[in-house]
């Protein structure tokens, strides 16, 4: 009963930053900064995700998307050195300062619930907390075998395809960024 | 094991990451930032996938997140793609300079 708590408490911190950075990322003027907003999107993703339960997943998300999508996007930003557009900001400042300072307030929160697990004294019962160390740990086994079982036996044609698909992705990339400097020469 | 939190708290947040990403994508006339605000729209998909997949205790919807993931890559790889090909024909990445087809 009172893990619910605890996990509710963190899902609502995480949720908030989700909204907050989705939002930074749509307002924000500076493209460079809305793409930082972005990896702390995909970094509270992930760990909602490690919150609900697919572990799995939230190692990928942020090897995926933080580790290649994020680096290609700033790479192609400052390739291309975006200035600041005249964007009118739908936020005003007092608006923006709202919101920073309840991105604060919930990060303070997170900060405050992870130390009181680390010292013990929080919702989670530490005379408890072995046994479901243990009985996560178990279950995370069990969940990413039936989940590599799942995905190289029932989809293992749709694996294949995916692979054969980012080639062709990769190619065409290049393909498409490269043809305009030849036809310059 | 029953999932602890409920399901639906985690559909209202994928609904409003969903609307944040359409709104990114109506309003905003910076390409970056227009693929950027598709990737938060796949992403609150993906976390829907996630939701009833731990929800329905079926790795299936986990198979379907690793699928998006790799399609979201080779989408942005194309897209960025486009857009540094757009940059060098226009010098621009706005979509008010796509007007090649303007009878001017």
């Amino acid at each position: 009963m009172e893990e619910i708590s605890l996990r509710q408490t963190l899902f609502y911190c995480f949720a908030f930053v989700l909204t907050g950075s989705a939002l930074g990322v749509v307002f924000h003027r500076n493209p460079v900064k809305a793409a930082l907003f972005l990896i702390s999107f995909f970094v509270s993703l992930a760990a909602t995700y490690a919150l609900i339960g697919a572990e799995v997943l939230a190692t990928l998300q942020v090897l995926v998307y933080v580790g290649a999508i994020m680096v290609l996007f700033l790479f192609v930003i400052m390739l291309i050195a975006l200035r600041e557009e005249n964007f009118e900001s739908p936020l005003s400042n007092i608006g923006r300062t709202v919101i920073i300072g309840a991105l604060s307030l919930a990060f303070t929160i997170q900060v405050l619930l992870l130390l009181q697990i680390r010292s013990g004294k929080g919702d989670l019962n530490p005379a408890a907390a072995p046994t479901t160390a243990v009985q996560a740990g178990k279950q995370l086994t069990d969940a990413s075998q039936v989940l590599s079982v799942n995905l190289f036996r029932d989809y293992l044609l749709a694996f294949e395809l995916i692979s054969l698909l980012l080639l062709v992705a990769v190619v065409g990339a290049v393909m498409i960024a490269k043809r305009d400097r030849r036809q310059m020469e | 094991m029953p999932d602890l939190l409920s399901i639906r708290e985690i559909v209202i947040l994928a609904f409003v990451l969903f609307a944040i990403g359409v709104l990114g994508v109506i309003t905003r006339r910076n390409l970056i930032i227009i693929l950027m605000s598709v990737e938060i729209m796949l992403n609150a998909a993906n976390l829907l996938f996630v939701a009833f997949s731990r929800g329905f205790n079926d790795s299936t919807g986990q198979i379907m997140v690793l699928f998006v993931m790799a399609i979201a890559a080779a989408e942005s790889a194309v897209g960025l793609a486009l857009v540094i090909a757009l940059f060098r024909n226009a010098r621009s990445v706005m979509t008010n300079a796509m007007d090649k087809l303007k009878d001017t």
